[in-house]
């Protein structure tokens, strides 16, 4: 049997048991009353076209030789579930169906400032050490993966506090 | 379409929507999004919201 049906077999098989995992957490998440229910379908949905999106957009790149010499296909595919993460988190965490109820939203802006501190770290290191994130001139997963997750989870962190401020505002109304 | 009925009948009781949400069970956002109109809850949440400030579906929840 040639190894890459086995890697393919194994993908499929980790999709599977991811969807299982997420459908069996995602129909009885306790702790979110209706209308945060309805806005996470929502999210999910938008999530789902997103990564969809992505990932047609990487094919179509990745065909193009002069885009495929300079960006790595390890790099597209980060930066597709980076962007899908992304667009998740704002619109439902915007749309109050992040945190469940009575949740405190410090614990997850302590979360992105400990994800992206580490990843800011290594760039700056990176930048120092080479001044540039291209490896042989071309985008990849290391270091340009740090430089994604410090932009994801700074825009996160950034909606998270921008919420808190507008849900004190309308408390205290 | 704003839902006036209802912030007037939980200002009358003296209520806060976080007060309101606790009561219902669902969080202050929810009960701010039904009175802006932003979101049109279930039957069960609006009975939940009637029997909290004892009021009737229809005086709630009908429109003029």
């Amino acid at each position: 049997m040639d190894l890459s049906n086995v890697v393919i077999a194994v993908v499929i098989l980790a999709c599977i048991v991811m969807v299982l995992f997420a459908t069996r957490y995602t129909t009885n998440q306790k702790g979110f009353d209706e209308m945060q229910l309805k806005k996470r379908g929502d999210a999910f949905r938008i999530g789902f076209f997103t990564l969809l999106a992505c990932v047609l957009l990487m094919l179509f790149l990745n065909s193009l030789d002069s885009f495929a010499e300079k960006v790595t296909v390890d790099f597209m595919l980060i930066a597709s579930i980076m962007i899908t993460a992304c667009v998740f988190g704002v619109y439902s965490i915007w749309k109050d169906a992040f945190f469940r109820m009575n949740e405190n939203p410090k614990t997850y802006l302590g979360i992105c400032f400990a994800v992206v501190f580490p990843n800011a770290i290594v760039l700056i290191g990176e930048l120092k050490q080479h001044g540039t994130l291209l490896k042989d001139g071309k985008v990849t997963f290391t270091p340009c993966g740090n430089l994604l997750n410090v932009v994801t989870f700074t825009i996160i962190a950034i909606t998270i506090i921008i919420k808190m401020i507008v849900n004190r505002r309308e408390e205290k109304e | 379409m704003k839902n006036l009925k209802l912030k007037a009948a939980r200002a009358a009781k003296d209520m806060s929507q976080e007060q309101l949400a606790d009561a219902c069970g669902v969080s202050r956002q929810t009960i701010s999004a039904i009175e802006k109109g932003d979101y049109n809850p279930t039957i069960n949440l609006c009975i939940s919201i009637c029997k909290v400030l004892g009021k009737t579906l229809d005086e709630l929840f009908w429109g003029d």
